[in-house]
């Protein structure tokens, strides 16, 4: 079976050619093109900007990891393509592509939504853990806690009640004078600063709930900043640390704490926070003291990328879940209606 | 001729149209008040079911690629760039302008104007005889269209307020018909299909506005 991928959600368009032969999958081809460099001037993502970009870009990437696998467009068995959540502008894109070459090749579309396919994204590199097991999707968009029962099975734990932890990175880098985005500059200036000496809060900590906030750590490095009249390097360098220590520890603690609390051995991490260094550290060492196994994707599958699309719609076409005949982009679509079909 | 199929999403609904070598053409005219994605292929496959042609009968493709509702330029520009992934074929670019001036009859094949809204104060305007540009596609505000008249002009959003002392001329033929007939006019002048584009580029002809933000910053 051969499944080629599409995403186009935000900031990244992305063409992944996924093959499953005699129960054994892998990638033949993937390509991502990020727009980062387009968007940093602007201080974050514009939409209509992204959406104009995936145009340019997503024909040819197709095209390239077409060649770039050695296959011919009638050897597919089917597009899968975000359908949400995302921009909306910008999902349109992919997933009218994906309509007009799957029609073509009178092959079927497959919608599949973002987050399903970062949950899943850790089995890109190594076998799936045995379900359940609990994932921490962490990203610019997004930070939850998800309790993965099955393939389409999935319960969410906790979520941010405001910021996403990428968000806080973004914002506290902005406040530091540091590029867009923020998570890569704030761990880059951090490698060298002492993660002590701003007491920043962590927020929701002391919570029993699985939820996260990181409105008020933003805050919190607002006011800090704004008291110093003038910040010298190794000043902005411990505030670095400081920002990604407190919003490390949060993530750590909560992923922890939802494993125990629903009994699950294995936490999988996903999402472009996912990569940071620290938090992978931390993560590790404070699994390994709780007995739990962490799974973590290769750096470039914790981003964006259309290597877990078409992963989760090759995993769902295998366990026989349907794909819906009437579906459109969808800027909103919530995890647990998944669940449902 | 050639078996060309055609689609415009610039000002609302989807048209469509088809030309087939033996001269037939075929229309269609989305119901939907917007550009729906989950409209278009079926609008393009009833094309083909038709007129009797399947995807790899197709020797050529077109495209609205604007000025217009941004949504609606990639829409179409993307529908078709999948539809070429496999097909590779040649493909027209017109002014989504200039098939809204084929859609009005003009005494005289006197030059007419188009003028839409292009929203935060600007519009976009060109003018044509036929399928002649006389003023090419622009972006304007709204005082320097004033300035280009009073003259005939054809508008599919625009407010007629915005053009007081000008004459309004409203379409008479389908919007997937006028693209037929300017396609029809193009086929024919068409010279090395090595080299045209594959994929649609929309014509915005604004940039975004944090791009605009940017700029005046």
């Amino acid at each position: 079976m051969n499944i080629l991928g599409i995403e186009t959600s935000c900031d990244e368009t992305a063409a992944a050619l996924w093959q499953t032969m005699d129960g054994k999958g892998r990638i033949l081809a993937e390509k991502v093109a990020s727009q980062i460099d387009t968007h940093a001037r602007f201080g974050g993502v514009v939409p209509e900007v992204a959406s104009r970009e995936h145009l340019a870009v997503l024909p040819i990437l197709a095209q390239q990891v077409m060649q770039q696998a050695g296959l011919t467009w009638s050897e597919l068995d089917g597009i899968a393509v975000t359908a949400g959540p995302g921009l909306m502008g910008a999902l349109l894109v992919g997933t009218a592509w994906a309509r007009g070459a799957a029609c073509v090749n009178n092959i079927p579309v497959l919608p599949v939504h973002h987050m399903e396919g970062h949950l899943l994204a850790p089995g890109l590199d190594h076998e799936l853990p045995p379900f359940p097991f609990v994932t921490l999707l962490v990203s610019g968009g997004h930070t939850l806690l998800v309790r993965v029962d099955g393939i389409g099975r999935y319960v969410q734990l906790g979520q941010t009640i405001d910021d996403a932890a990428g968000e806080c990175f973004d914002k506290s880098a902005r406040l530091l004078g540091l590029p867009y985005p923020g998570g890569p500059a704030i761990a880059k200036l951090a490698e060298n600063g002492d993660a002590k000496r701003f007491a920043l809060p962590r927020p929701m900590l002391n919570r029993d709930n699985l939820d996260f906030s990181f409105s008020g750590l933003k805050t919190a490095v607002m006011y800090a900043v704004h008291k110093m009249d003038d910040m010298d390097e190794q000043t902005r360098t411990d505030m670095a640390a400081s920002v990604e220590a407190a919003i490390c520890e949060v993530l750590v603690s909560k992923s922890i704490r939802a494993c125990r609390q629903t009994g699950s051995k294995h936490l999988l991490i996903a999402g472009g926070v996912a990569a940071n260094r620290t938090l992978r550290h931390l993560l590790e060492t404070q699994s390994e003291n709780s007995g739990i196994s962490v799974h973590l994707p290769r750096p470039e599958h914790c981003t964006d990328n259309a290597a877990m699309i078409a992963y989760a719609a090759a995993k769902r076409l295998e366990k026989g879940l349907a794909f819906p005949d009437k579906w459109d982009a969808r800027p909103r679509w919530p995890l647990e209606e998944l669940s449902k079909t | 001729m050639k078996n060309i199929l055609a689609l415009d999403i610039a000002f609302g609904p989807a048209s469509a149209c088809l030309l087939r070598r033996d001269g037939n053409t075929f229309t269609a005219d989305g119901a939907d008040d917007r550009p729906h994605s989950q409209a278009i292929m079926p609008l393009l496959q009833s094309l083909l079911d038709e007129s009797g042609l399947d995807w790899t009968d197709l020797d050529m493709l077109a495209a609205g690629v604007g000025p217009g509702s941004f949504t609606g330029l990639r829409i179409a520009a993307a529908t078709l760039a999948g539809i070429n992934s496999s097909l590779d074929l040649p493909l027209i670019e017109l002014s989504s302008l200039a098939i809204s001036a084929m859609q009005v009859e003009v005494e005289g094949d006197a030059p007419l104007f188009v003028v839409e809204d292009g929203r935060s104060g600007l519009a976009y305007c060109a003018c044509y005889q036929g399928d002649r540009v006389i003023r090419a596609d622009a972006c304007l505000i709204w005082d320097k269209v004033r300035l280009l008249g009073p003259a005939s002009y054809t508008a599919h959003r625009a407010s007629k307020t915005e053009l007081p002392g000008w004459t309004f001329s409203a379409p008479v033929i389908s919007r997937a018909q006028a693209m037929a007939q300017l396609i029809a006019s193009r086929a024919e002048t068409l010279g090395d299909t090595a080299s045209m584009p594959r994929f649609a580029t929309p014509a915005y002809l604004i940039a975004s506005q944090a791009e605009r933000n940017v700029q005046s910053n």
